[in-house]
C-alpha cells in the first residue's frame, strides 16, 4: 500500500518532467556550454562572460551560424561550487554532448573541470588571466599569462614610476602566491634589494585591511613605493576604501592592480582611487572603431536583454577574451570545415583574428595567446586611461621562464585519446 | 503506548521507502546502465551522492539522535578527502619531479609547491605528511582514523566542560573555519585552494575507466548500506536509546548515574568517522579535493540534508541529501520546459523555497511526507 | 628673498654629479629627454642623467632661464600670460608646446593645476580656435557622441545662453601629450597645490616636495607655509619636508655637519618619513671602518632612528587600539541585531546576513534616487539611507517573521533551514534585480582622515562606525530597558506563556522584536557601505559566520555580551595581526586562525559565553 503509494509518486513526478521538458534539436543546430557562476561569490564576476558570449552567439546566428549551423547555447550555473563545475562540465559534454565550452574564471575551477575535460577529449576557452603552470591540449587560454601582464608592469613601475620599494599583496591563493614568486625573481633579477620588498597575503573575502594599510603606510612614507595587488574579487573594496580613508592616494603610493578591471570598478567608489594603476591586455578606452562597435553592441544587448546594468555596462579584459573566444572558435571551426575537437585544435594553432581590442594571434603550439599589454590610470568615470602599450603582441608563456631558468618545463597534459 | 504504535508504524514505512531506495541503487541503476539508459556520469554522480549521504547518516546520528548540533561534519569529510586525494595524487598525473629523497612530487603539488627564496624547482621535497599515504590499505585506515581522532578529541574537549547547544555548534565552526583557512595556504603544502588533482588510478585501476567507475559507485553503496546498518544498530540498542535520553533530557541523565559525555563522544567519534569513509569514497568518484569541501557552508548544508530528509531517521538522512542534491544538480542548468524556460540562476528561488516548505508543511522532513499522505489518503 | 635669487640658488645644484637618491637609470626614457632638453636649453651634459632628476632638472633648467622675465606678477599679467601660453598647447610644434608648459607652470596659479592636470590625462581640446577641456564624452540612445565643454581655467561649465555647451565630437581637435609632458604635467601639479587654497591639496603638495629627491625650488613657499599656514597639518608637513629637503641637499652635496644637524632634527621630529634615509646614513657610517668613522655622526644617526623608532612604536600602539575598537564596532553592529533575533528570541536566524545585505541596497537605491554622484555629491543623503535602510530590513524581518518564523518558536532548530531558505531567496532576488556590480559611494565627511598628531590617522568613515555603534547599543538598552515595549520584550523572551497570561500580546511583540533585531541589521548594512563592498551574497561569505561567532562567545541572551565579545574578538584579532613569533610574521590569515582557536579555547573555560544567562535557549 504504502510502497505503492511512494512509487506512484515518483512515477507521477518523472512522468510530469518528461512531459514538460522538450526534446529540442533539430539537425542544423550545434550546441556550446557556457560554464559560468551565476550565482556564489564569483557570480560578481562570471555573469558578464555568460551574457558576452551569449551576446557573440547571437551574433553568429544573426551571420548565418557556423559552417551553416546555428549556435545552441547551453548555460549552467556552477554556483561557484568548485566540485559542481566539474559535474556541470560532465554534464554539458556527455549529456548535451556540446561542441566546446566556454566557462571558468578562477583557477581552482579550472582545475576542477580540467580533468573531464581531457577524459573526453573536449575542448574549454578559458578567459582569464592566471598564474600559467599548466598547459592542456583541451584547454585555450585566451588570458594572460604572467609574462603578459605581470612582468610588464613591474617594470613600468621602476623605468616610469621611479618605484624602488615593493608591496606586494594579495589574496592567498594560487595565482597571488605564482604571481609573486615571478614578480619578485623578476625584481630580484633587475637588483631590487630584499628588504625593499614585502610580500603580504590575506585569507579569502578578507574585509579588514586597517592594518595591512597601516603598514603600507609606513612602507611608503619615505617615498618611491609601490603595491602590486593580486587582491582578488570581493577584497578589493575595502581595500581601496581604507587606503583612501587612511589618506593614501596614487601620488603617494600607486597601486598597480593585476585583479581590478573596469567591471569591478562599477562596485568602487571611484573618486579616491583616481591614478591607481592596472596591467591587462584590454581596456575599454582603446581607442579603435572596432572596440566602440563592440561596446556599443555589448550595452545595447544587455539593455535588449533587461540585464542589470543595461545601458550602463562596461567591457573589460576577461570578457573581451571571452567573447573573442568564441569568435577564435568559429574561425577554427571554418578552416577545419568540422567540429571535431582534434581537427579544430590544430586549426586554432597559429589563427590570426581581430577582437575587439586589436589584431591578435593564437600561439602555434602552446594553447595562450599572443596579446598586447596594456597599463592604465584609473580615471574618474571608471574607466582607464591607457598610459602605457607594448611594442606588438608579446608572446605568451605557458611557464614562466622566472620560475623555470633551466627550461625543463613538463610535458603537455591531455590531448585525443591514445 | 500510542506514541510507540506509531513509531513503529512510522518506522514500517520508513523502511519500505529505503527499500525501494535500496532497491533503485542495487538493481535499477546498474541494470539501467547495463542496458545504455542511465550513463556512466549519472551512476558516478549517485555515487557521489550517496557519499554524502554517509556523511549525513553520521550527522543525523549526533544531530537528530543525540541532539548535538556539530557544524564540523564537513571538516571531517574534508580530513577523509584529503587522506584519498592524497594516495591518488601520490599516483597522480605524469608531471612532477623525482625529489633528492626518491619520492615523486606529486603533480597538483609540483604546480603550486611553495619554493622559499633562491630555490628551484628541483629543489622540492615530498613533505612528510604525505608519506603516509602512499598505500592504499595505509590511506583507508587513516582516512578513517584522522577524522575519528580529530571528532575524539574534539568531542573529549567539548563534551568534558559540558559546551552545550549552540555554544558546542559555533565551537565546531569556529573549528572548521580556522581549518577551513589553514588548508588554504598555499605555504601548509597542502596544494592550497586548488586542492588535490591531476588524479590517475586507484590501486592500479585508472579512474577514467567505466568499470572502475561502477566499482566505485558500488562500492559507496556497499559502504551506505553498511552505514545505515551500523548506525541502526546504534540507534536500536540500548546505547542508543541512551543517546535518545540525552537529547530529550540531559541533566535527568546524569542525575540517574550515566556519563553522558561518554556516550556523546562516542556518538560524535562515529559521527566523524562516517564523515571520514564519506570522503574518501566522495574523493576518487569526483577526481580533485579542495578546501572548498569544508568552507563553514557546507557543514550548514549538511544539517539542511537532514533536515530537509527528516531529522532523527536514518532514512531521512539519505533521503533527504540525495534528494536535495539531486534537485541542485538538476536545477543548475538551464531546461527548457514546454510553458517555460528555467534558467540555471534561480535554482536558489527554488531550494529556498523548498527549505521553507519542509519546515512549515512537512515538519517531519521527506520522510514524513509518506505517512501524512497514506492519512491522507487513509482519510479519502 | 626674492623667487629670481632662489632659482639662481638652486642651480648650482642641478649640476652636481647625482648621488645616492637618484633612481636607477631608465634607459630608454634618458634619450627622450636628452632630446627635449637640448632642444630647449644647452644645459651642460657631462654625465648620464638618471630619468628622476632628469624630471625635475629640466623643470628648474627651464624655470631659470624664465627667471630673465620679470619677475613679481600681478593677477592681470597671470590672466594674460596664461591666456597667451594656453593656444600654444595646442601647437604641433613640440618645442613651443614645451615652453608653454613651463611658463604655465611657473605662475604658480592654483587655477592651473586643473589645467594642467586636464591636459595631462588628454582632456585637453581645441575648439572654434579655442581651447576647451571636455572630461567625459556623452552618448544619446544611439550611441551618438557629444561632448560637454569646461572652461580650462575655471573648471566650470562653459555656457551658451545659460545652458551648458555641448558639442559634437568631430568638431573637436585633441591635444596629445608626449609621455615627457604628461610627466611634466603630472610633477608641476604638487608645486602649484603648494599656493592652492585646499588645505588637503596643500598639505598633498607640501608632503610631496619632501619626497626623495626633494623639490629644492619649494624651500621658499614651505618657509612661510610652516610659520602661518592656518592648517596644522600642513605646518607639520611643511616642516618636515624642510628637514627632508635639506637633508637631501646635504647628502648630495657631502655636507657631514648639515647632513648631521637635518638628520637630528628629523630624529626629534620622529618623522617616519626619513627613516630609511637616516638608517641608510647609519649603516654608512657603521659600514666604514673603525678609523674612519665619526663618532659624532654615528651617535646622532643611531640616536635619530631610535628617536624615529620610539615614537611609530608609541604612534602604531595606538592606532593599533584604534584598528581594534573600529574592527570591534563593526563586528558589535553586525552582531547585535542577531543578539536579539537569536539571542534573546532564539531564532538561529541564518537570514541575517541577508538583512543587512537588503540594508547596504537600500543605502545604493537611497543614494540612486538622491542622485548622489561624486560630481554631484548630494552628502546628506546617508542620513536618510540610515532610517531607511533600518525600515526596509524591519519590513523584511517582520514579513519572515510573519510567514515563516512565527510557527517555529516552539521548535528552535528548524528555524535554521527556513531562515537559510529564506536568505538564499532574498539574495537571487536582489540579484535578478541588482546584478552583482554596484558601488554605493560614500558621502564626501566620511572620506579621508583625521590626523591626530603626525602619522596617526583615525578615518572619519570609522569614527562615524564607533559612534553609529556606541547610539545603536545606547538605543537598544533604553529600548529594552527604559520602555513598556521592551519590558514586554524581555518578558515575552523569558517566559513565553507567562508573559501571555499576564495578557500580553506575546506575538506582537514577537513580531516587533523581530522586525526590531532586523532593522539593526539593516543599519549595520548601511553602514558597512562606508568601509566595505556590496554584492547580494555578502552576507552569506562575509557576515554570519562572524556574527554567531561574537553572539556566541559573549553568551547568549545577553546584550551586554555582544559589545564586550565584539570589542575582545576586535582586539585581540588586530593586536595580533601585526605582531610576530619569532621574527616570523603572524599577518592576516594566521591572526584570523589564532583567534578561532582562541575562542573554541575560551568556550572550553566559559561553555555558556561571556555572560552566561536564562532564556529560552539556556536550557537546550
Amino acid at each position: 500500500m504504502v510502497r505503492r503509494s511512494f512509487t506512484k509518486t515518483i512515477t507521477l513526478l518523472g512522468c510530469v518532467l518528461i512531459a514538460f521538458s522538450v526534446t529540442a534539436v533539430g539537425q542544423d543546430t550545434v550546441k556550446i556550454g557556457i560554464l559560468h557562476s551565476l550565482s556564489g561569490t564569483m557570480a560578481i564576476s562570471e555573469t558578464s562572460l555568460r551574457d558576452v558570449v551569449l551576446m557573440a552567439v547571437e551574433e553568429i546566428n544573426n551571420a548565418g551560424g557556423v559552417l551553416g549551423k546555428q549556435i545552441e547555447p547551453v548555460v549552467v550555473d556552477p554556483a561557484s561550487n568548485w566540485p559542481l563545475f566539474a559535474e556541470k562540465a560532465k554534464e554539458l559534454i556527455a549529456e548535451e554532448e556540446v561542441a566546446v565550452t566556454f566557462g571558468c574564471w578562477t583557477s581552482v575551477s579550472r582545475k576542477s573541470c580540467l580533468p573531464v575535460f581531457e577524459e573526453y577529449n573536449a575542448l574549454l576557452f578559458y578567459p582569464v588571466q592566471y598564474e600559467g603552470e599548466e598547459q592542456s591540449l583541451n584547454v585555450f587560454y585566451t588570458a594572460a599569462t604572467p609574462n603578459q601582464q605581470l612582468v610588464p608592469a613591474a617594470e613600468y613601475m621602476i623605468n616610469e614610476m621611479g618605484a624602488k620599494k615593493f608591496y606586494l599583496l594579495g589574496t592567498d591563493y594560487v595565482f597571488p602566491r605564482t604571481a609573486n614568486k615571478v614578480l619578485k625573481a623578476y625584481l630580484k633579477s633587475v637588483g631590487v634589494p630584499d628588504a625593499n620588498i614585502i610580500e603580504e597575503y590575506t585569507p579569502f573575502h578578507h574585509q579588514d585591511y586597517q592594518t595591512i594599510v597601516g603598514k603600507i603606510k609606513s612602507f611608503a612614507a619615505s617615498g618611491n613605493a609601490c603595491v602590486l595587488s593580486t587582491i582578488n574579487g570581493d577584497s578589493n573594496v575595502p581595500f581601496y576604501k581604507e587606503f583612501a580613508n587612511q589618506g593614501l592616494t596614487a601620488d603617494d603610493c600607486p597601486i598597480m592592480a593585476f585583479s581590478v578591471a573596469e567591471d569591478e570598478l562599477r562596485a568602487m567608489d571611484v573618486p579616491p582611487l583616481v591614478g591607481h594603476l592596472a596591467a591587462w591586455n584590454y581596456f575599454q578606452s582603446i581607442d579603435t572603431k572596432d572596440n566602440k562597435k563592440f561596446i556599443r553592441a555589448f550595452r545595447k544587448y544587455c539593455k535588449a536583454n533587461n540585464l542589470p546594468g543595461g545601458s550602463d555596462r562596461v567591457t573589460d579584459d576577461p570578457i573581451e577574451a571571452a567573447y573573442f573566444g568564441v569568435y577564435v572558435w568559429k574561425a577554427a571551426v571554418e578552416k577545419a570545415g568540422s567540429f571535431d575537437v582534434d581537427k579544430v585544435r590544430k586549426a586554432v594553432y597559429g589563427l590570426e583574428f581581430d577582437a575587439p581590442g586589436g589584431k591578435k594571434r593564437m600561439h602555434d603550439s602552446n594553447q595562450h595567446t599572443l596579446k598586447p599589454v596594456y597599463i592604465g590610470e584609473i580615471r574618474k568615470n571608471g574607466q582607464f586611461r591607457i598610459i602605457y602599450e607594448s611594442d606588438g603582441l608579446v608572446s605568451p608563456d605557458s611557464y614562466s621562464t622566472y620560475l623555470h631558468p633551466d627550461g625543463n618545463i613538463p610535458a603537455p597534459t591531455g590531448g585525443p585519446k591514445k | 503506548m500510542t506514541d510507540r504504535l506509531a513509531q513503529s508504524k512510522r518506522i514500517s514505512s520508513r523502511l519500505s521507502a529505503l527499500n525501494v531506495l535500496a532497491f533503485i541503487g542495487v538493481v535499477i541503476v546498474p541494470s539501467g546502465y547495463f542496458a545504455g539508459l542511465i550513463s556512466i556520469e549519472t551512476v558516478n554522480m549517485l555515487g557521489r551522492y550517496m557519499a554524502f549521504a554517509i556523511m549525513a547518516l553520521g550527522l543525523d546520528l549526533i544531530w537528530g539522535y543525540t541532539g548535538i548540533l556539530s557544524l564540523c561534519q564537513a571538516f571531517f569529510f574534508s580530513l577523509g578527502g584529503y587522506a584519498m586525494g592524497m594516495y591518488l595524487a601520490h599516483h597522480g598525473g605524469p608531471e612532477g619531479i623525482i625529489d633528492a629523497t626518491g619520492w615523486k612530487l606529486p603533480a597538483c603539488l609540483y604546480v603550486v609547491y611553495p619554493y622559499k627564496v633562491g630555490e628551484a624547482p628541483g629543489d622540492a621535497l615530498v613533505p612528510w605528511f604525505w608519506k603516509p599515504f602512499y598505500t592504499l590499505p595505509a590511506t583507508v585506515l587513516l582516512a578513517l582514523l584522522i577524522p575519528g581522532g580529530a571528532a575524539l578529541l574534539i568531542g573529549y574537549f567539548g563534551f568534558r566542560s559540558r559546551v552545550r547547544g549552540v555554544y558546542f555548534a559555533i565551537l565546531t565552526q569556529a573549528i572548521t573555519v580556522a581549518s577551513w583557512l589553514v588548508f588554504c595556504m598555499n605555504n601548509m603544502k597542502l596544494c592550497g585552494t586548488n586542492g588535490l588533482t591531476r588524479f590517475d588510478k586507484i590501486a592500479g585501476f585508472q579512474l577514467t575507466h567505466n568499470s572502475v567507475k561502477l566499482g566505485l559507485y558500488g562500492t559507496t553503496l556497499a559502504a551506505l548500506i553498511g552505514s545505515y546498518f551500523l548506525c541502526r544498530y546504534i540507534v536500536n540498542s540500548r546505547l542508543g536509546r541512551v543517546l535518545v535520553a540525552i537529547r530529550d533530557d540531559e541533566s535527568t541523565l546524569r542525575f540517574c548515574g550515566y556519563h553522558a559525555y561518554r556516550y556523546k563522544l562516542f556518538a560524535f567519534t562515529i559521527a566523524g568517522m562516517l564523515a571520514g569513509l564519506g570522503g574518501m569514497l566522495y574523493a576518487p568518484q569526483m577526481g580533485i579535493f579542495t578546501p572548498a569541501n569544508m568552507e563553514a557552508s557546507v557543514s550548514i548544508m549538511v544539517v539542511v540534508w537532514v533536515a530537509v530528509g527528516g531529522r532523527g531517521t536514518l532514512s531521512g538522512a539519505i533521503v533527504g541529501a540525495l534528494a536535495t542534491n539531486l534537485l541542485y544538480n538538476f536545477f543548475t542548468s538551464q531546461h527548457d520546459f514546454i510553458l517555460f524556460t528555467w534558467k540555471a540562476e534561480y535554482w536558489q528561488f527554488l531550494l529556498g523555497g523548498l527549505f521553507i516548505g519542509v519546515v512549515l508543511v512537512f515538519p517531519n522532513g521527506l520522510v514524513g511526507l509518506v505517512p501524512t499522505l497514506r492519512e491522507r489518503f487513509a482519510k479519502t | 628673498m626674492s623667487r629670481q635669487g632662489f632659482y639662481r640658488r638652486l642651480y648650482p645644484l642641478l649640476q652636481r654629479p647625482g648621488g645616492s637618491l637618484l633612481v636607477k637609470q631608465g634607459k630608454n626614457m634618458s634619450d627622450e629627454y636628452e632630446e627635449i632638453v637640448g632642444k630647449i636649453h644647452a644645459v651642460p651634459r657631462e654625465r648620464i642623467w638618471s630619468a628622476a632628476a632628469l624630471r625635475w632638472r629640466l623643470f628648474f633648467c627651464a624655470l631659470s632661464v624664465l627667471m630673465a622675465m620679470e619677475a613679481a606678477w600681478g593677477q592681470a599679467e597671470t590672466d594674460a600670460i596664461i591666456e597667451a601660453e594656453l593656444l600654444k598647447l595646442s601647437s604641433e610644434d613640440t618645442d613651443a608646446r614645451q615652453s608653454a608648459l613651463m611658463v604655465l607652470a611657473e605662475t604658480g596659479d592654483p587655477r592651473v593645476e586643473y589645467l594642467l592636470e586636464a591636459f595631462r590625462i588628454e582632456s585637453l581640446f581645441v575648439w572654434n580656435g579655442k581651447v576647451v577641456v571636455c572630461e567625459e564624452f556623452i552618448e544619446d540612445d544611439d550611441f551618438n557622441e557629444f561632448a560637454p565643454l569646461t572652461d580650462p581655467l575655471s573648471g566650470q561649465p562653459i555656457l551658451e545662453n545659460g545652458k551648458p555647451l555641448v558639442v559634437s565630437v568631430d568638431d573637436l581637435k585633441e591635444i596629445s601629450p608626449s609621455r615627457s609632458e604628461r610627466r611634466f604635467a603630472q610633477n608641476a601639479k604638487f608645486l602649484i597645490r603648494l599656493s592652492s587654497t585646499d588645505a588637503d591639496a596643500r598639505l598633498s603638495g607640501a608632503k610631496k616636495c619632501g619626497d626623495p629627491p626633494g623639490i629644492p625650488a619649494s624651500t621658499e613657499l614651505l618657509r612661510s607655509m610652516a610659520d602661518d599656514d592656518p592648517d596644522v597639518r600642513v605646518r607639520r608637513a611643511a616642516i618636515e619636508s624642510l628637514e627632508l629637503i635639506n637633508l637631501f641637499t646635504a647628502i648630495a652635496a657631502d655636507d657631514e655637519e648639515a647632513t648631521i644637524s637635518a638628520a637630528d632634527a628629523l630624529g626629534q621630529m620622529g618623522s617616519l618619513r626619513a627613516f630609511d634615509r637616516v638608517s641608510e646614513l647609519l649603516a654608512n657610517e657603521s659600514a666604514l671602518p673603525e678609523d674612519e668613522q665619526s663618532a659624532e655622526a654615528k651617535k646622532i644617526f643611531q640616536r635619530s632612528v631610535w628617536a624615529i623608532e620610539r615614537y611609530q612604536s608609541r604612534i602604531s600602539k595606538v592606532g593599533n587600539l584604534f584598528r581594534g575598537i573600529s574592527l570591534g564596532s563593526v563586528l558589535i553592529l553586525m552582531a547585535l541585531g542577531l543578539a536579539i533575533t537569536f539571542g534573546l528570541m532564539g531564532v538561529i536566524n541564518m537570514a541575517h546576513g541577508e538583512l543587512m545585505m537588503i540594508g547596504a541596497y537600500t543605502t545604493f537605491e537611497i543614494q540612486r534616487i538622491v542622485g548622489h554622484t561624486p560630481d554631484a555629491p548630494q552628502n546628506w543623503y546617508f542620513f536618510v539611507a540610515l532610517p531607511s535602510a533600518f525600515l526596509a530590513s524591519a519590513l523584511v524581518g517582520m514579513l519572515i517573521e510573519v510567514l515563516v518564523v512565527r510557527h517555529l518558536y516552539r521548535r528552535p532548530l528548524e528555524s535554521l533551514l527556513a531562515t537559510w531558505g529564506v536568505g538564499l531567496i532574498l539574495i537571487q532576488a536582489v540579484r535578478v534585480r541588482y546584478g552583482d556590480n554596484i558601488g554605493v559611494n560614500a558621502p564626501e565627511w566620511a572620506r579621508g582622515s583625521w590626523e591626530v598628531v603626525r602619522d596617526l590617522n583615525f578615518p572619519y568613515s570609522r569614527l562615524f562606525i564607533i559612534g553609529l555603534c556606541a547610539a545603536c547599543v545606547a538605543a537598544t538598552y533604553l529600548l529594552m530597558r527604559g520602555t513598556s515595549l521592551g519590558l514586554q520584550m524581555r518578558a515575552t523572551m523569558q517566559n513565553r506563556d507567562m508573559a501571555a497570561g499576564l495578557g500580553i500580546n506575546t506575538s506582537r511583540v514577537d513580531r516587533y522584536t523581530f522586525a526590531f533585531g532586523s532593522g539593526l541589521a539593516g543599519v549595520a548594512g548601511c553602514a558597512w557601505t562606508l568601509v566595505g563592498g556590496v554584492t547580494p551574497d555578502m552576507g552569506q561569505t562575509n557576515f554570519i559566520v562572524d556574527a554567531f561567532l561574537v553572539v556566541v562567545t559573549g553568551g547568549v541572551g545577553e546584550l551586554i555580551g555582544v559589545v564586550f565579545s565584539g570589542l575582545g574578538i576586535g582586539m585581540l584579532t588586530k593586536v595580533l595581526e601585526p605582531m610576530e613569533i619569532a621574527s616570523f610574521p603572524i599577518g592576516a590569515v594566521w591572526s584570523k586562525v589564532l583567534l578561532l582557536i582562541a575562542i573554541v579555547i575560551f568556550i572550553q573555560f566559559r561553555p555558556s559565553g561571556l555572560f552566561a544567562q536564562k532564556g529560552r535557549l539556556s536550557d537546550d
